[in-house]
């Protein structure tokens, strides 16, 4: 039988010295959707993308990809971390940058065979990343440099695609092409979950929200969560009339 | 032509060239790790073991001194990290502090073998600003060995020790273990210090680690590229460095040899200027 959930999260807690990040959080993630986890600043939705990736351990809890532990499906997983963790000065370009995809499929002593480096080529040209593939990653613009990172999930055959706060710093043409690149990942089945903090376009693209507080708050569809009064309680916001 | 019928001459630049290889291409990999001051530390740190494997030796066979200067060197490296974690200083104060820490300790051993009349001593204090023209066929022999132990952990494990320094959660999920190879890094950087202290000395092998990387760094988007581009200035920056000091015979090679890559690195810097300004203009 195929589950529904792409992600399990299962009384998950972990904290930073004596501060909880996220506490006793149960909640899936849908199959095939775009999944938003949202939340006012330090509310944990970055812990908990990283305790989903795998990057962290949890201190209690745990998490099952497709209901078996996560380290079954720990290559079907995708992570592309905050802008902000990522050294855009390191001397690697776009093409390299895809390949690294592919590393674990060669010994050290094999160059890439014809199909590798077609793979990767498809991936660029998928991301709309063809001429750009030689430039350092650092030159790229915000939405390339995304872009870039996607090439390289699509390469390593992820099926569940986590990305934390892809839009911060993208101008409005950047944020639509990245929501479309988003929409055509999920049309072709696989799942993506993205930490997100703007609700002005959050229903756009966003299937499911999950909304946290350090504890979740609530999740499900999209339009139920951001109109909630969870949500308003959440970030401090006055109730509807 | 002169250099090849001057033996002592060719032993020094073979010597120079085998160690600037080695440090070029580790010093790019601390470069981009953003950790070029372990290269001084890891320098520093090496004193005391390589003093501790004269006590229990009691020859100056530079195997002997390599392997007491690489365990040391490690050691820093595992302190640096230990205080990091268990304290509240930032790593640069953490290596400030082992840094100076393991210098005063290879002063003490250094006095201590001078105090006791250890034989076979002379020249142990070369090491603090090296002394490249002290370099044995045996030395030469064994830099050489050495070097190729380096180049073999580092071409095997390139694209392992890229992803790693890149973006270690990635290279998690590739079944790869980043403090695995964030420690044979530092191996790497505690060897190619090891065999490059007789050159240089402790004072300056720094600047034989970072110097032709930044240099390199200026040109290349590619850390591949980088590596063989660190390898070319060091090559000319030794080469250049031990024939000034052969041409001024009382000035001593190491300081030769980083100023020259210093003069390379400026160089660099200029000529990519230029060049940016001269494709802007079109």
């Amino acid at each position: 039988m195929t589950t529904n959930s792409c992600l399990t999260a299962r009384n998950l807690s972990f904290s930073f010295g004596e501060t909880p990040a996220i506490q006793d959080i149960n909640v899936e993630f849908a199959r095939g959707k775009i999944t938003g986890i949202m939340g006012p600043n330090g509310s944990g939705k970055s812990t908990l993308l990283q305790c989903l990736s795998g990057i962290i351990e949890p201190q209690s809890g745990d998490v099952l990809a497709f209901d078996d532990p996560l380290s079954e499906h720990q290559k079907k997983i995708s992570y592309i971390p905050q802008k902000e963790k990522i050294d855009w000065d390191f001397p690697i370009t776009v093409k390299d940058l895809v390949k690294t995809a592919l590393y674990q499929r060669l010994k050290w002593y094999e160059c890439f065979s014809e199909e590798l480096l077609k793979l990767s080529e498809e991936a660029i040209l998928k991301m709309g990343l063809v001429g750009l593939e030689n430039k350092q990653i650092g030159q790229l613009s915000g939405g390339q440099q995304q872009r870039a990172f996607l090439a390289r999930a699509l390469v390593s055959n992820a099926e569940v695609f986590l990305l934390d706060e892809p839009f911060t710093g993208l101008d409005v043409k950047a944020t639509k092409d990245l929501i479309g690149i988003l929409r055509k990942i999920r049309d072709e089945g696989n799942s993506v979950v993205v930490v997100h903090h703007d609700f002005s376009n959050a229903m756009l693209f966003l299937d499911d929200v999950v909304l946290l507080k350090t504890t979740l708050l609530k999740s499900g569809p999209a339009n139920t969560v951001i109109n909630s009064s969870e949500l308003r309680l959440a970030f401090g916001l006055p109730e509807q009339e | 032509m002169d250099i090849f019928s001057n033996p002592v001459l060719l032993n020094v630049l073979i010597g120079v060239i085998l160690i600037s290889i080695s440090t070029a291409a580790v010093g790019c990999l601390l470069y981009v790790q953003k950790n070029a001051l372990l290269g001084e530390t890891l320098a520093h740190g090496c004193l005391p073991g390589i003093y501790c494997a004269f006590i229990f030796s009691t020859t100056r066979n530079l195997f002997w001194l390599s392997i007491g200067a690489a365990i040391s060197g490690l050691i820093s490296s595992y302190l640096v990290d230990l205080i990091v974690a268990k304290s509240r200083l930032s790593r640069d104060g953490a290596m400030a502090v082992v840094l100076s820490s393991m210098f005063g300790l290879g002063v003490v051993l250094l006095s201590f073998i001078q105090q006791n009349n250890y034989p076979n001593q002379n020249g142990l204090e070369d090491l603090f600003f090296g002394n490249a023209a002290a370099m044995s066929g045996n030395d030469i022999k064994i830099i050489g060995l050495i070097s190729i132990a380096i180049w073999f952990l580092l071409i095997t494990n390139y694209r392992k020790l890229l992803l790693t320094l890149f973006d270690s959660g990635f290279a998690k999920f590739q079944g790869i273990r980043p403090k695995f190879y964030i420690a044979v890094i530092s191996t790497l950087a505690a060897t190619s210090v090891a065999i490059g202290m007789q050159t240089t000395g402790a004072v300056l092998i720094a600047a034989l680690i970072i110097t032709p990387a930044a240099s390199a760094r200026i040109w290349c988007s590619r850390l591949f590229d980088m590596i063989l581009l660190a390898i070319i200035f060091a090559i000319i920056g030794g080469t250049v460095g031990t024939l000034c000091s052969y041409a001024a015979p009382k000035m001593p090679t190491g300081p030769w040899i980083v100023v020259c890559m210093a003069v390379l690195f400026l160089l660099s810097s200029l000529t990519k200027r230029i060049y940016l300004y001269s494709t802007k203009s079109d």
